[in-house]
């Protein structure tokens, strides 16, 4: 057994806080999430089963592991959700007991606790700590002609002469502002078109939510913290996210730091878009002649059961054939993009997101639209080796809509130095 | 097209009891008994869409189950006969109730 | 042999089955691989956690590799207990002597789907929900389907020589495998089946070797690849649950369906009084259940359309004979379809306050005959409140019944008790109370001409001792064959009295 620093009170706390999640798995030990596992689909080692995540936590209040035996397990999971959902204990009864599995808060917790161990990876402590200079991830590395950072922000809406501030603002993720700007073009030209009244954050950070997702819970609530003060300072009552990590953060953390301080309304931009579509107010007539299938995101299928609406706006484009795989197949689906996987363990993002694009493949169409720009980054890459064109759901949108969108689809692989 | 608010989210509304041992708050959701629970095993603060897309969940799954082991799934078409009590057996020559 | 467990590999052996796997990650020794393949979701002595401890884990890709870990053990006598899907229920999986755990998940590939003879070939760490996603696009499927179904593999199913909902109608994991291939506890690699014929269901020739290791609960070999039934997909399946206040009337019931001569007739289950009354704690989810329900028949139909529509009103009619009320449609569609992935939930538990604790689930699974069912259900049901009563941590789950024999639905049942267990409080003392209750109703299964298991397997404490009992004469014949192939004892050894092959 291996020595972690200090007297391991912080992992007896660790222990305490979640060991009737521990129990409530370690004790049914069923195992029904292993075949979801995107990560498990890949390795194939019991390691990396939410089985293990939680199973460890008993093993420690038993003396038989600490942290540090198990810190590189806990690195292989993208927080997508799926065996929380696929969980009997969730699926079945976690509605009757008010009591559900919650891998994706063990995950976390566990690399909280690596991070006040001293235990976090190399990768993640650099990321994190760019983050919190820049105020936004560095999405493109620190080399590269376009920096992020906030003199940098509000680069990729130029010439599309939105207002800062207001009741209802456009929160721009990371990955959209500054790498995959067709996406925050598009998403921006589509409500105007549609007579959405809105502006832009006035102080734009980034959410927070990777941070949290990576262990970093103060850098993660301090960013927190100063969104919600920007938000307010400015008036804004409504946030509409436009990628679903933002969604998630906002929906699940924010509350948690904030309690019904967090008086905010939050709405998603494909459920928002499909209303929109549906109420006459966004008109789509330009055809898209492609045949097409559809990308679940994990945070939004999975993690908060969003998945009509997407489906609705494709049915919706005319001249676009949708090849579709229902929702609940798409429970084992993944990009392998989340949970700060690609930077520790980009191998793995890699042969998930191949994955991915062989079952889209196998329905032989010419797109694979996603609704979530972080996972475009490592489709589009797996894409590009079996020759389909991986797209934005909402950059369809404005092509129907007689957009011209602009922005660029992503630069090649930014590199962040160690 | 939902939208997050957390009052609709965080605030419960009242429970009516359904049995010993079950409540509802939401239309066709039924809980346990929260009495029952916090002793050995704590329930948690589960926001409402949350409980929605549990269920939610659990019906398209089991669908999902139906289609993976028939191309269709038959059924009686008969209302459940379990409010007329207990049945008696019948001799193999009356006709079928 | 190996009496003493293997809890640490000398650095030589190590370095040997590097060689052999010659990929990095594939061999591990550190304590999260080994702690993390130590149990199965049976009961678990958490209190001993560590005596259950392999000594190295190996992830092995192809029969060859596997074949040199077994030699390997061989020559240095180290223990070697196969691990497919870690779902079991009988321990079979779990290490008691330490050594090498061999972890076949990443044999998990489709090596050929063959629609002209009908036939498909994986490896053993295949998962049959996830095979039956690619081949439903061939509409065709292959039905072991277990409560375990989406988590159990292959390699699993045929050491325990499974049980599927639909057995009656299209047969249990050892007809639905037609051949395999295996690496002897000597580390020879053969194939098996009824024969020589890969794809050859039915034959003379020979000793019928497939049916020898079917259900050898890795004591025998290692699975490498498995030839498996390919069966059309059903156009239509029809499901009817039946209420009743008398149990006896639900045990009747049943009799008349299962020999009522339907073909398209997939299961029958029966749920005894305790089993309604721990449905009422939690499947309100499904359909309340009024107060007078004390028993539950539930039916199912696979087929065309034709055979299941017509089949359907005789089921219907057959329902309620003996005063079965049916539950509604709504019964029928969900909770039959809940029943593929039906392992138990641990907040099922209570005390005998009525207070929610999360249990471990122990599931019985005997095989009886259907006239002896009511009285193995009184038996059973005073034994296990004798124990609630006494110890504080065990729950009356209830019992269910499910049809046993393949391709026929009468004859024996799967008779299962559920037995809920507070595995955070177990200590010695416990658990020498919870081997004592699950050894009184195994020999309620005996005392009434049945066998312990009929489908999880003997391979734990509890049920082992009792295994030379029920096999009689065979018993010493289980011996000779164990010896013969085993020689040195290292294959999942200390499993189901076999130990005593070498006294």
């Amino acid at each position: 057994m291996s020595q972690s620093s200090g007297n391991g009170e912080l992992q007896r706390d660790f222990v305490e806080k979640w060991r009737e999640n521990g129990y409530n798995c370690f004790s049914s030990g069923h195992k029904f999430c292993r075949e979801v596992c995107p990560v498990m689909q890949v390795t194939r080692n019991e390691n990396h089963t939410p089985t293990a995540f939680h199973a460890n936590i008993i093993a420690m209040d038993k003396g038989l592991l600490d942290i540090e035996d198990v810190a590189d397990d806990y690195v292989h999971c993208t927080q997508c959700g799926g065996c929380e959902i696929r969980c009997p204990n969730t699926l079945f009864v976690g509605d009757f007991y008010q009591a559900r599995t919650e891998t994706v808060k063990v995950v976390r917790a566990a690399r909280a606790l690596m991070v006040d161990e001293g235990l976090d990876r190399d990768g993640w402590k650099l990321w994190n700590r760019l983050t919190n200079e820049l105020k936004n991830e560095p999405v493109l590395g620190i080399e590269g002609d376009r920096p992020t950072g906030q003199d940098h922000v509000r680069d990729w809406a130029e010439g599309l002469d939105l207002p800062v501030g207001g009741e209802t603002i456009m929160f721009a993720d990371c990955e959209a502002a500054f790498y995959r700007t067709s996406n925050t073009r598009a998403t921006a030209q589509v409500l105007q078109k549609a007579g959405v009244e809105f502006g832009l954050m006035n102080e734009q950070w980034c959410c927070g939510g990777p941070a949290a997702e990576m262990g970093y819970v103060d850098q993660s609530r301090a960013f927190a913290e100063h969104n919600l003060a920007d938000w307010r300072a400015s008036g804004v009552k409504r946030v509409i996210a436009i990628e679903p990590h933002d969604y998630i953060h906002f929906t699940e953390d924010y509350p948690a730091y904030f309690g019904e301080d967090f008086d905010i309304e939050v709405v998603q931009i494909v459920e928002l878009v499909a209303e929109l579509i549906k109420d006459g107010r966004l008109k789509l007539e330009h055809p898209i002649n492609k045949t097409v299938t559809y990308h679940d995101p994990c945070r939004l299928n999975k993690r908060k059961n969003i998945h009509e609406a997407p489906r609705y706006i494709l049915r919706s484009i005319p001249g676009l054939v949708l090849e579709d795989v229902d929702h609940v197949t798409q429970w084992s689906y993944c990009s392998g993009g989340g949970g700060g996987l690609p930077i520790e363990k980009p191998e793995i993002t890699a042969e998930i997101s191949d994955m991915r694009l062989a079952r889209a493949k196998e329905l032989d169409v010419d797109m694979l639209v996603s609704a979530c720009v972080w996972s475009e980054r490592p489709l589009a890459r797996a894409g590009d080796e079996v020759g389909i064109e991986v797209a934005d759901i909402i950059e369809l949108v404005a092509e129907s809509a007689g957009i011209e969108v602009g922005g660029s689809r992503g630069v090649s692989q930014p590199t962040v130095s160690r | 097209m939902r939208k997050f608010v957390y009052k609709r989210e965080f605030v419960r509304p009242e429970a009516t009891r359904v049995s010993d041992g079950v409540i509802m708050r939401l239309d066709d959701v039924y809980e346990v008994d929260p009495d029952l629970m916090n002793r050995h095993f704590h329930q948690q603060e589960m926001p409402r869409w949350d409980t929605e897309r549990i269920v939610a969940s659990r019906n398209d799954h089991l669908s999902w189950m139906h289609t993976h082991f028939a191309d269709e799934t038959l059924v009686a078409g008969e209302e459940s006969e379990l409010d007329l009590g207990p049945g008696q057996p019948r001799d193999a020559s009356a006709e079928p109730q | 042999m190996t009496a003493n467990p293997t809890v640490e590999l000398d650095r030589a052996v190590v370095a040997d089955l590097e060689a052999i796997m010659d990929e990095p990650g594939s061999v591990l020794t550190d304590v999260s691989s080994r702690a993390n393949r130590s149990r199965v979701p049976a009961p678990f002595p958490v209190h001993r956690w560590a005596e259950h401890m392999p000594a190295a884990v190996v992830l092995p890709r192809t029969a060859e590799q596997v074949s040199e870990i077994v030699k390997l053990a061989n020559r240095a006598r180290v223990p070697v207990v196969p691990r497919a899907g870690g779902t079991g229920l009988n321990d079979g999986a779990v290490p008691l002597r330490g050594g090498i755990v061999v972890d076949v998940k990443r044999m998990n590939q489709i090596k050929e789907i063959d629609m002209i003879d009908r036939t498909v070939t994986v490896g053993p760490g295949i998962n049959m929900l996830k095979l039956n996603e690619e081949l439903g696009k061939y509409h065709v499927f292959h039905p072991d389907t277990p409560a375990s179904y989406p988590c159990s593999l292959v390699g699993g199913r045929i050491a325990c020589s499974g049980f599927s909902l639909l057995g009656s109608r299209f047969g249990h994991t050892r007809d639905l495998v037609i051949s395999f291939e295996i690496v002897l506890p000597t580390g020879e690699i053969i194939r098996v089946g009824d024969g020589g014929g890969k794809k050859i269901r039915k034959s003379s020739t020979g000793f019928h070797l497939k049916h020898l290791f079917m259900g050898h609960q890795g004591t025998l070999g290692i699975v490498t690849e498995a030839t498996l039934e390919l069966v059309p997909k059903p156009e239509a399946e029809f499901a009817a649950f039946f209420a009743f206040d008398d149990y006896l009337r639900a045990h009747r019931t049943v009799h008349g369906i299962v020999t009522s001569g339907i073909a398209t007739l997939a299961g029958t289950v029966i749920f005894d009084e305790k089993k309604v009354e721990y449905l009422r704690r939690d499947d309100e989810a499904f359909i309340p259940m009024p107060p007078w329900v004390n028993s539950v028949v539930a039916t199912a139909l696979y087929g065309t359309k034709a055979e299941v529509s017509e089949a359907s009103k005789i089921l219907m009619d057959l329902g309620r004979r003996e005063g079965g009320r049916y539950t509604g449609d709504e019964m029928a569609v969900g909770d039959w379809a809940s029943r593929h992935d039906r392992y138990a939930n641990p907040l099922h538990g209570r005390l005998a306050d009525g207070s929610v604790a999360p249990m471990s689930w122990h599931c019985e699974d005997a095989s009886l005959n259907w006239s002896v069912i009511p009285q193995v259900r009184e038996e059973w049901t005073a034994i296990t409140q004798k124990y609630v009563d006494r110890y504080g941590i065990f729950d009356n789950w209830g019992m269910y019944c499910y049809t046993n024999a393949s391709y026929k639905p009468w004859g024996d049942y799967l008779v299962e008790i559920d037995i809920g267990i507070w595995e955070e409080k177990l200590d010695d003392e416990k658990w020498a109370g919870w081997v004592d209750l699950k050894r009184e109703i195994a020999k309620v299964s005996l005392a009434h001409g049945g066998s312990i298991s009929s489908c999880h397997g003997t391979t734990r404490v509890g049920d082992a001792e009792l295994v030379p009992e029920e096999m009689g004469g065979g018993w010493d014949v289980m011996l000779k064959i164990k010896r013969a192939l085993d020689p040195n004892n290292i294959m999942n050894p200390g499993k189901q009295m076999l130990d005593q092959a070498y006294e």
